[in-house]
């Protein structure tokens, strides 16, 4: 039973996965040949002006297929995405996939630190507005719309002008130091706070009136240890769920926390690469993005059931 | 509570349109007017309230100017990503069963693209500027409005009046055009409304890196881009067009708010 859940999970999960890459690829295609003056062509002359030989060339039509009709250029770019090969980018001549996979370090880091700086803040800023009277209510849900509507980047400016400049407490760029990692971390998870808090206060403030919450004060427990030892537990699965959308939010904010504070990473690569027009480094990190969205997706789904089994009976 | 929200976000909009149509109500200056005496003069300097920018340009004239392509922004990338969504979602929802799964599968897919790395992609294929970023947003907003169409229409369809008014002999035009299509543009107008803010935010997003309009052009991320050179020396520069961003995002989240309970 166990293991034909297992095989099937997996097999849907692999399904999508192809399903996500084949409509990426295809788009990267269109993308690659609706663009005014061929691939071919801005290939070339590209490298024409580094002195291409007539030999070379030859080559490089031959392994892109540019002398084949249209369709089969479209299976042979296909078949090379699915064998992990994204192609090699314009502007940098590296392969596509290299290139992501040498800036995946720094960008995880940042991700990784906005995740649980935001889960911290949010937990922290809803539990002490749990039991708010009217006014401490009104405050937070103007806090909230406030978050949610200021865009990140201008946060970043804002935080850089008084904790860089004014104040002089972390460094404005780099990436060398943890102290230079903590301000970009905070441009990242504030607006997420933001989100996580609209949906842990109200799950928390069911889990308060729970039966199994009250005979818990009952006994004697204080408020906020029951609030920490059993409310939260539950409260924070409705945030797991949503999983796949943070990493959405995250990787579109990496492209402008990145470029703001001058550190290494994925956004950094991908707004160089929109820059210089580089379809299949952009295309690559596209693809690899959606890929990564279905895989968290569908484990996170599997990960509830496997925590919270009542689950699967709705 | 609702209708204080409703308030705020009319009486932001209001100013926002208004500061649009009519930008030489609110400032004498021309935004591109540049006065280099009076360059990167502090918030309060006489005459020029807001200050002026590294060109001698006076801010609050440029953040009013600015008003038209935030909207602009807003307005039409909503159209775009609305227009193209509701009709796939139509198709999908009313279509048979195999257009439905074909289509449903394509907007599953297409909600696995984080919308502004699909922006990007878009941007990359069009080349920079304000119309290919309004085209690139509103492309990148397709999907969510096509999910949630075809939702709500399955949902109504299998609701228990449209049942009974089928049961009595109801038409199915009518049906489709007097019951399901009105009721499933409620929440398409929440959707819509909170999109508008989103788009304003990314429009604003993709003109900091560079990808929007061209200078001098009056826009509110260019006028931050061109702050962030000047954060130690005027940081008041960097202060109101963020803040002009929040407020129009503000207007329409509130706006979403307070007619989501109508709505839905």
């Amino acid at each position: 039973m166990l293991h034909s859940i297992r095989t099937s999970f997996l097999a849907s999960l692999l399904i999508k996965v192809v399903l996500v890459t084949w409509v990426a690829a295809s788009i990267t295609f269109a993308v690659m040949h609706a663009t005014p003056g061929t691939y071919a062509d801005l290939l070339l002359s590209d490298l024409a002006q580094y002195g291409l030989t007539a030999e070379r060339r030859a080559e490089i039509i031959a392994v892109y297929g540019f002398d084949k009709p249209l369709w089969q250029q479209y299976l042979l770019y296909l078949s090379k995405v699915f064998h992990g090969d994204l192609g090699m980018s314009y502007a940098l001549a590296q392969p596509v996939l290299d290139l992501i996979l040498a800036q995946l370090t720094p960008t995880l880091y940042l991700a990784g630190s906005a995740i649980v700086l935001s889960l911290g803040i949010a937990i922290l800023v809803a539990i002490a507005t749990l039991r708010a009277g009217r006014f401490g209510r009104m405050l937070s849900s103007i806090c909230e719309v406030v978050v949610v509507s200021i865009p990140n980047f201008w946060l970043g400016l804002i935080l850089l002008t008084w904790l860089s400049f004014r104040l002089g407490w972390f460094p404005a760029s780099g990436a060398g130091s943890f102290a230079s990692l903590v301000l970009p971390a905070l441009t990242l998870g504030i607006p997420m706070a933001g989100t996580f808090v609209q949906i842990l206060r109200p799950e928390l403030q069911k889990e308060i009136n729970a039966p199994y919450f009250i005979t818990a004060r009952a006994r004697g427990r204080g408020f906020h240890a029951v609030v920490l030892r059993h409310a939260l537990l539950h409260a924070i699965l409705p945030v797991l769920t949503l999983s796949a959308s943070y990493f959405a939010i995250l990787i579109s904010g990496s492209v402008i926390v990145e470029n703001l504070f001058g550190r290494p990473g994925i956004g950094r690569l991908m707004l160089n690469a929109v820059l210089v027009k580089d379809v299949p480094l952009v295309s690559g990190i596209v693809i690899l993005s959606a890929v990564t969205f279905v895989v968290i997706n569908q484990s996170v789904d599997r990960l509830i059931l496997w925590i919270d089994p009542r689950i699967e009976r709705h | 509570m609702s209708r204080n929200q409703l308030a705020i976000s009319g009486l932001i909009w209001g100013a926002l349109v208004l500061a649009a149509l009519f930008p030489a109500l609110f400032t004498g200056y021309d935004p591109l007017q540049s006065n280099p005496i009076a360059a990167l003069k502090p918030i309060g300097t006489e005459g020029h309230l807001l200050g002026t920018d590294y060109l001698g340009r006076d801010v609050w004239a440029r953040l009013v100017y600015g008003a038209r392509s935030a909207i602009g922004m807003g307005l039409g990338a909503m159209a775009i990503a609305a227009t193209v969504g509701v009709l796939l979602g139509l198709l999908a929802g009313l279509g048979g069963k195999w257009l439905d799964n074909l289509l449903n599968g394509l907007f599953d897919i297409l909600f696995s693209f984080p919308d502004l790395l699909l922006a990007l992609l878009m941007i990359t294929m069009l080349g920079a500027g304000s119309l290919n970023a309004l085209v690139a947003i509103g492309i990148a907003g397709i999907p969510s409005f096509a999910r949630l169409m075809r939702g709500e229409i399955r949902r109504i369809r299998n609701s228990e009046f449209v049942q009974s008014s089928v049961a009595l002999g109801v038409p199915r035009f009518t049906n489709i055009w007097r019951h399901i299509i009105p009721n499933a543009l409620g929440p398409v107008a929440v959707l819509a409304s909170l999109f508008v803010g989103r788009a304003i935010t990314y429009g604003a997003s993709l003109s900091f890196l560079g990808l929007g309009p061209a200078r001098p052009t009056p826009e509110w991320g260019l006028m931050l881009a061109d702050a962030q050179l000047y954060l130690s020396m005027a940081p008041g520069l960097a202060l109101f067009p963020g803040l002009a961003i929040t407020l129009a995002a503000a207007g329409s989240v509130l706006f979403a708010r307070s007619i989501r309970r109508t709505a839905e």
